[in-house]
């Protein structure tokens, strides 16, 4: 098995080596004939026809220098052996989502590269679930990069729920034109160790990006997330939400960072997290990074950390509502903001489904 | 329509930047070598650990590397600093017996009229040396001891010897390394146990000599159940070479005491000014941070409280200008490390004319600190498109039975304020005036009079349009 260790970088800018927040190791697996694995990694559904031949993707359009790490570019880029590409036509409005599923079956490894290319005036929603065989070795690395035209409209879902023996890397990029916008939402539930990145760049006038990230930890879980929009376009606005729960001996890392480059006056970005920590073991570090180059903007921050509030979870003990049963539903209410916005509600219940059963 | 847009002026230096003539006494070379060291410790007649522990943190220094975060401090080159300048005069408790030029200095700067008018003592240093130290008779009469480092190294050793450079030792950074091989002047105050000083010590920091570092010691010990405001003011002429300050503040409060720290940093902008200050803070204890970063060409400050003790307090407030030329990185770290401590932040920048505001800050929440709370606010304000303005913050915790809230805003000044309070008969230039005043406020009323007043004149606005 051919295998890639890195620490890379995971801050736009550093601060204190003894915060622990700079770097990251990442551990991306691939075997030495991709070919043979190729067929016998997963089992994959892609319900829809919007699809094209990867080759047709215009190589000029590609942003493979986006906040990724040159050395993990190229072990994808060399490794990848799945590769899907979605073009939506000018103008067209899709109202089924295109659904892309992975349920990884074997002790093997996925390394997925998805183009999502959204022509002017274009809609559509993309569900990416990456699930696997409980029990088993499987490690995920993966690329969804998103190309949002001008007034198009692409929300992509990505939802992993893998099993707790997994490893799971991936990052989401994506670039806007004048009035597009993106809805990314990150759903990191499952694996043992995930390290997930979602970068925007927001180029176009009055473009919009919304990430809404969900995070669960319980066990020994690691989760490590990286969040970044870049606003260059004027009037541009981004809202960056989270909502994680954590318990046992898990440990978090969310970096997130709205950064105004001088010439986007007009623009606003929020920053938003609340997390949930259910028991004393647990780690939770915060970064929420406001950089700001541009004087007529409007960037914003607020974050809170907590145990369940003492006195919501008296009110519904004290009727009848056991501890668990209480904190279930607290979670649930929590995530609620952010599971809405999923279109599929077989997900929804899913991914709550897994939120609840770690609180057991 | 092109957006109007309020300006503010730049801080007046013109009352920090005269110059004396440089007329020290002695000073060592340029450079930093371990004869150097050793020459410094033999000017001030010191006892064989301390110059140990001087040539220990030399070798620190030359094995530590420079930071490899923040500003740039590439432009420093230490082969031509001066680290030691000997002022010509030894220390005075009558400012009578100082040297006219260097009285004259002070004078300007409205210290000795500060001592008569509110301070409880005053220690003044010109570049290498304190020069001029004085306490009230009544607090002598009461046990608290207000001098200058190097006296309290031989007359308090014990003390000192077990807690200098102990709070920030010198493996911490490249800095503390320096500090630690170079240190000289500063002050060393001890309150004993039960004494509340009602008005504050002042330490006054001068840096004349062009190309040289002032690298001060100040250590402070508040006993059990105690009080103390010191305020700490620093300022220098400035020179077409780059001068360097690396001071080092420890602070340590007993239980049930309290510190309240204020500084009000002026340095001129050919300064570095890469500080360190730490507390520790004992059970029920509190410290209190006020801090005014307006000079400088680089600064790296972050104030440290280490909340020790069940139920210990940090409070930070502070205030950074930044304009052209100047990149002030600045903030605080907190890290709780007992049941019940609680911390509170609160920060506001301003970046104008190309100059560069960093909130950079760190809240560790441990294990052991359960119940604990930390509120977090942190406000930048953008002028215009040639500056910059950043919040980095970090927040780790390590357990549940926390509260913990952060929040940060970037940006300008809303045209909705303006507008409510025009519509309450509020004329345009007053509301947008107020709202800047309002912005910079919290900072301003925690600090001194003479500063606060200072404050405001900094915020003297030609009014024109909107802020942004």
């Amino acid at each position: 098995m051919k295998q890639l260790s890195q620490n890379i970088k995971r801050m736009p800018v550093d601060t204190w080596n003894r915060a622990g927040v700079n770097r990251s190791e990442i551990k991306l697996y691939s075997v030495e004939d991709a070919g043979d694995a190729n067929k016998k990694f997963t089992n994959f559904e892609c319900r829809h026809n919007l699809e094209r031949n990867f080759n047709e993707f215009n190589p000029d359009k590609k942003n493979d220098d986006f906040f990724m790490n040159d050395e993990v570019r190229k072990f994808i880029d060399e490794n990848k052996n799945h590769c899907r590409y979605f073009r939506i036509p000018k103008n067209h409005i899709e109202n089924n989502p295109v659904i892309i599923e992975f349920n990884i079956k074997q002790d093997s490894y996925l390394i997925d590269d998805i183009i999502i290319e959204a022509e002017e005036g274009s809609s559509c929603t993309f569900i990416v679930k990456y699930s696997s065989e409980e029990g088993k070795n499987i490690h995920h690395s993966g690329r969804i990069r998103v190309f949002a035209g001008r007034n198009s409209d692409v929300k992509v879902i990505r939802a992993q729920l893998m099993d707790n023996q997994a490893s799971h890397n991936d990052i989401i990029s994506g670039i806007e034109e004048d009035r597009a916008h993106i809805h990314v939402i990150l759903a990191e539930i499952g694996a043992a160790k995930t390290m997930s990145s979602c970068n925007i760049v927001l180029n176009g006038k009055e473009s919009s990006a919304d990430v809404d990230i969900l995070y669960m930890g319980d066990g020994t879980r690691s989760v490590d997330i990286s969040a970044r929009v870049e606003h260059k376009g004027k009037n541009s606005l981004s809202n960056i939400r989270a909502r994680g729960v954590l318990s046992g001996q898990s440990r978090k890392i969310l970096r997130d960072t709205i950064d105004f480059i001088s010439g986007s006056g007009g623009s606003k970005g929020r920053e938003e997290e609340n997390v949930l920590m259910l028991d004393p073991g647990v780690m939770n570090l915060s970064v929420p990074i406001l950089l700001c180059g541009e004087d007529d903007v409007e960037g914003e921050h607020a974050a809170s950390s907590g145990r369940p509030d003492d006195k919501l979870m008296f009110y519904m003990m004290s009727r009848g509502i056991s501890e668990n049963e209480a904190k279930k539903i607290l979670v649930e209410a929590a995530f609620s903001a952010i599971l809405n916005g999923v279109p599929d509600i077989s997900l929804q219940d899913e991914i709550l489904k897994v939120l609840k059963k770690s609180i057991e | 329509m092109e957006k109007q847009k309020t300006y503010l002026e730049d801080i007046n230096r013109d009352i920090y930047d005269f110059k004396d003539e440089d007329t020290n006494n002695y000073k060592t070379n340029t450079g930093l070598t371990p004869e150097i060291v050793k020459e410094i410790s033999q000017k001030k007649n010191e006892p064989d650990w301390m110059l140990n522990l001087r040539l220990k943190s030399l070798e620190i220094y030359e094995k530590t590397p420079l930071p490899s975060w923040g500003p740039s401090l590439k432009e420093l080159d230490m082969n031509q600093i001066v680290t030691y300048v000997k002022p010509n005069t030894d220390m005075k408790s009558d400012w009578n017996e100082v040297p006219s030029y260097i009285k004259d200095t002070f004078e300007r700067l409205g210290i000795p009229q500060a001592e008569r008018d509110s301070l409880a003592g005053v220690g003044a240093q010109y570049d290498s040396e304190v020069v001029y130290h004085n306490i009230k008779e009544s607090l002598l009469k009461q046990g608290v001891v207000y001098t200058d480092m190097e006296t309290a190294v031989n007359d308090y050793e014990d003390i000192v010897k077990k807690l200098f450079m102990k709070l920030i030792p010198p493996t911490d950074h490249k800095f503390n390394a320096l500090h630690g091989a170079v240190w000289s002047g500063g002050s060393f105050v001890y309150v004993p146990e039960g004494v509340r000083l009602d008005i504050p010590l002042q330490s006054y920091f001068r840096l004349n000599a062009p190309g040289a570092g002032q690298f001060e010691h100040t250590l402070i010990v508040v006993e059990k159940g105690a009080k103390l405001h010191f305020i700490e003011g620093c300022s220098a002429p400035k020179y077409n070479m780059l001068n360097l300050h690396a001071g080092c503040v420890e602070l340590y409060i007993a239980e049930g005491a309290t510190l309240r720290y204020s500084t009000i940093e002026n340095w001129s902008k050919n300064m570095m000014n890469l500080n360190s200050k730490r507390a520790l803070v004992e059970k029920n204890g509190t410290i209190e941070w006020i801090s005014g970063t307006f000079g400088s060409h680089v600064t790296m400050l972050y104030p440290t409280s280490i909340l020790k003790g069940e139920g210990s307090k940090s409070e930070y407030t502070g205030i950074s200008f930044a304009s052209k030329g100047q990149n002030l990185d600045t903030g605080t770290k907190v890290i709780h490390a007992a049941p019940n401590t609680s911390s509170t932040v609160n920060s506001r920048s301003i970046a104008k004319n190309g100059g560069v505001s960093v909130y950079r800050s760190s809240v560790d929440i441990r294990p052991e600190a359960v119940d604990s709370k930390s509120s977090i606010i942190c406000e930048s304000l953008m002028m215009d498109n040639s500056s910059r303005t950043d919040t980095i913050p970090v927040m780790d915790i390590r357990n549940n039975r926390v509260d913990i809230g952060h929040e940060a805003k970037i940006g300008r000044i809303s045209d909705e304020a303006v507008f409510y309070l025009m519509t309450r008969g509020i004329r345009e230039e007053e509301a947008k005036a107020m709202i800047v005043r309002g912005f910079a406020e919290p900072v301003a009323k925690e600090l001194p009079l003479e500063y606060a007043v200072e404050m405001n004149r900094l915020i003297n606005l030609e009014l024109e349009g909107t802020i942004g």
